[in-house]
């Protein structure tokens, strides 16, 4: 971008054209464009290529710059245009660049055969004035670009952020990538973020990022009006200091509190940078809240499905799996599916399937079910109608629908000999190839009145035995690899180990 | 010894840009509105220097956004690479 009037001289289009106007009058014209209100020497390396006389000698050079700065002197002072004759009697013309009364340098014209008529006069003027003008709007553009461009950065940041953090509903993942991004903005080296647990009147540390190395924060939860993140958690009132700023979470109450500290090589932090964390505190409590929500909404799916699945245990009585072998089945389930990289989206109707697999079973009358002996063809059919029955039963609730070709398929065996459409292979859908390896692992390493429980260890090997036949060898892979130690976990968490909080027995 | 990197014209321009706004996080478009590249050359581009660990990235499914490194070893990399 031109800063000076010389570089829009040389520049603009506009000029060119004045530039080619005044050539045709003046005829092989050499141009000067001279910055400064009073040089002490002249280039003349484009006035050799016209001019004989410079061309020839150092000497002569220094005849005409000696004629030519005088003639710079006498227009800068006159701050008027000066017409006179060089030494080799030719015509030559200074126009000074005068802007709010301050010479910025001078436009002169040489090497005219003739002397410069008032309308080249008029015609120069114009070409020195709109240099001026264009180097005044390329400052005035350039100066309101450094300006806006530093805001457009911020604001398209924010908006960034703001999709990054709208699109997370899982808080366990939400808050992190809340503080690691405060942490960029601000250029802070450690983000704490502590949510209100309001029952307790507590604030508990639920995101701590540092970026020194070896410095590990320990941070504890604070009660809410003491101390300086408890006040602003009570007062709603934020804190700046040089090197720490403390933002509470609000909306209608205050949900939490944001800390962001420098370390002592670090700029302090300032009114903006307590803006922006004010801004982003505002995008993190919409996001919060939304994912506190989303919980709530999955807690209560959640509940439902146990409830639902509790009564159905209660319908069918002690034919029924227990409630600790559902969970089993559950976790075995979910666990495969993680080892499988399955998406959450993927993995929650996967639990609600194990809950609920064998909701269809109500319908099968009880003799049949605790049958102890072999079953008889007209007894094993209505027992292979119960996939189809589970996943009628489930068709009313709209939460279940992903869940429904896993209950509907998870007997159908890999080799498709399996029930009750005799579904093959990856036709079968992955959610019920896993259920089927949960469902034979959880029923093998449980007691039966016609046979004792396996060890995990025999049922893993039986399971194995029957990849690519009964069941998905990618599925088997996955299982396998959960190892005998996890499984066992897994069977002693179902059998009523206390939960963590927030666990919703899965993983 | 620190290993010395040769940088595209694009890549240096994706520098220059978060060396002038190293607040910023921007995506893949944004870094092409700001520098003046084509997406697809910012893209490229930016792979190799989030491979270098220069410039740090956090993603979801929908977005993924890419800032300068915070790291101080790595920032001082940068400054005697760009000169």
């Amino acid at each position: 971008m031109p800063q000076t009037w010389v570089s829009s001289f040389s520049q603009h289009p506009s000029i060119q054209g004045l530039r080619q106007t005044l050539a045709a009058s003046v005829k092989q014209p050499i141009w000067w464009a001279i910055p400064g209100e009073a040089p002490k020497s002249l280039d003349y390396s484009a006035a050799c290529r016209t001019c004989h006389f410079v061309r020839r000698s150092s000497e002569n050079r220094q005849i005409c710059q000696r004629t030519f700065l005088q003639a710079l002197e006498h227009s800068a002072r006159t701050k008027a245009p000066h017409q006179f004759l060089c030494p080799i009697q030719r015509y030559a013309v200074c126009l000074p660049a005068v802007r709010n009364g301050k010479v910025e340098g001078a436009l002169a014209i040489c090497h005219s055969e003739q002397a410069f008529s008032k309308t080249d006069l008029e015609l120069a003027r114009v070409v020195v004035e709109t240099s001026l003008e264009e180097r005044e709007r390329s400052l005035e553009l350039k100066n309101l670009s450094d300006a806006i461009q530093p805001r457009c950065v911020a604001l398209s940041t924010i908006h960034t952020i703001h999709r990054l953090i709208s699109s997370t509903l899982d808080l366990e993942e939400l808050l992190p990538r809340i503080a690691r991004l405060c942490c960029q903005v601000l250029r802070a080296q450690a983000c704490v973020i502590w949510l209100a647990d309001r029952p307790k009147r507590l604030l508990v540390p639920r995101a701590v990022v540092s970026l020194e190395k070896g410095k590990d924060l320990r941070i504890g939860p604070c009660r809410i009006g003491v101390g300086v993140i408890g006040e602003a958690a009570s007062s709603w009132q934020g804190r700046l200091k040089e090197r720490m700023m403390v933002v509470p979470l609000v909306e209608e109450e205050c949900l939490g509190v944001i800390l962001v500290r420098r370390n002592r090589e670090a700029q302090p932090f300032g009114t903006l940078d307590q803006e922006i964390l004010s801004t982003l505190a505002e995008q993190a409590v919409v996001a919060i809240r939304n994912a506190q929500m989303y919980d709530a909404q999955e807690r209560i799916t959640w509940g439902t499905i146990r409830s639902l699945s509790a009564i159905l245990d209660g319908m069918e009585g002690h034919s029924r799996r227990s409630a600790s072998r559902q969970q089993l089945l559950a976790n075995v389930a979910l666990a495969i599916a993680q080892r499988m990289d399955l998406p959450p989206s993927q993995q929650r109707p996967l639990q609600y399937a194990a809950l609920l697999h064998d909701a269809g079973r109500v319908g099968i009358p009880d003799e049949i079910l605790r049958k102890p002996s072999k079953l008889e063809p007209d007894e094993f059919a209505k027992v292979k109608e119960h996939p189809i029955q589970g996943a009628r039963f489930l068709e009313p609730l709209e939460v279940l629908e992903p869940a429904i070709p896993i209950v509907l398929y998870h007997h159908e065996r890999y080799d498709g000999t399996g029930y009750p459409k005799g579904l093959k292979k990856e036709a079968i859908p992955l959610g019920a190839r896993i259920l089927a390896v949960a469902n034979a692992f959880e029923a093998m390493i449980s007691e039966r009145p016609y046979r004792q429980a396996m060890t995990t260890a025999k049922a893993a090997r039986e399971i194995a035995f029957h990849s690519g036949t009964q069941f998905d060898p990618k599925v088997v892979h996955a299982f396998l690899r959960l190892g005998a130690k996890r499984l066992e976990e897994l069977a002693l968490l179902a059998a009523g180990r206390p939960k963590k909080n927030g666990e919703r027995g899965g993983s | 010894m620190q290993r010395s990197f040769s940088l595209t014209e694009v890549e240096r321009r994706i520098l220059q840009f978060f060396r002038e706004h190293p607040q910023a996080v921007e995506t893949v478009r944004g870094i092409a509105t700001w520098v003046g590249c084509e997406a697809e050359a910012i893209e490229k581009a930016l792979n190799g220097l989030v491979g270098r660990r220069w410039i740090a990235t956090d993603e979801t499914r929908m977005v993924r956004g890419y800032a300068l490194t915070q790291d101080q070893r790595i920032l001082a990399q940068i400054q005697e690479t760009m000169g």
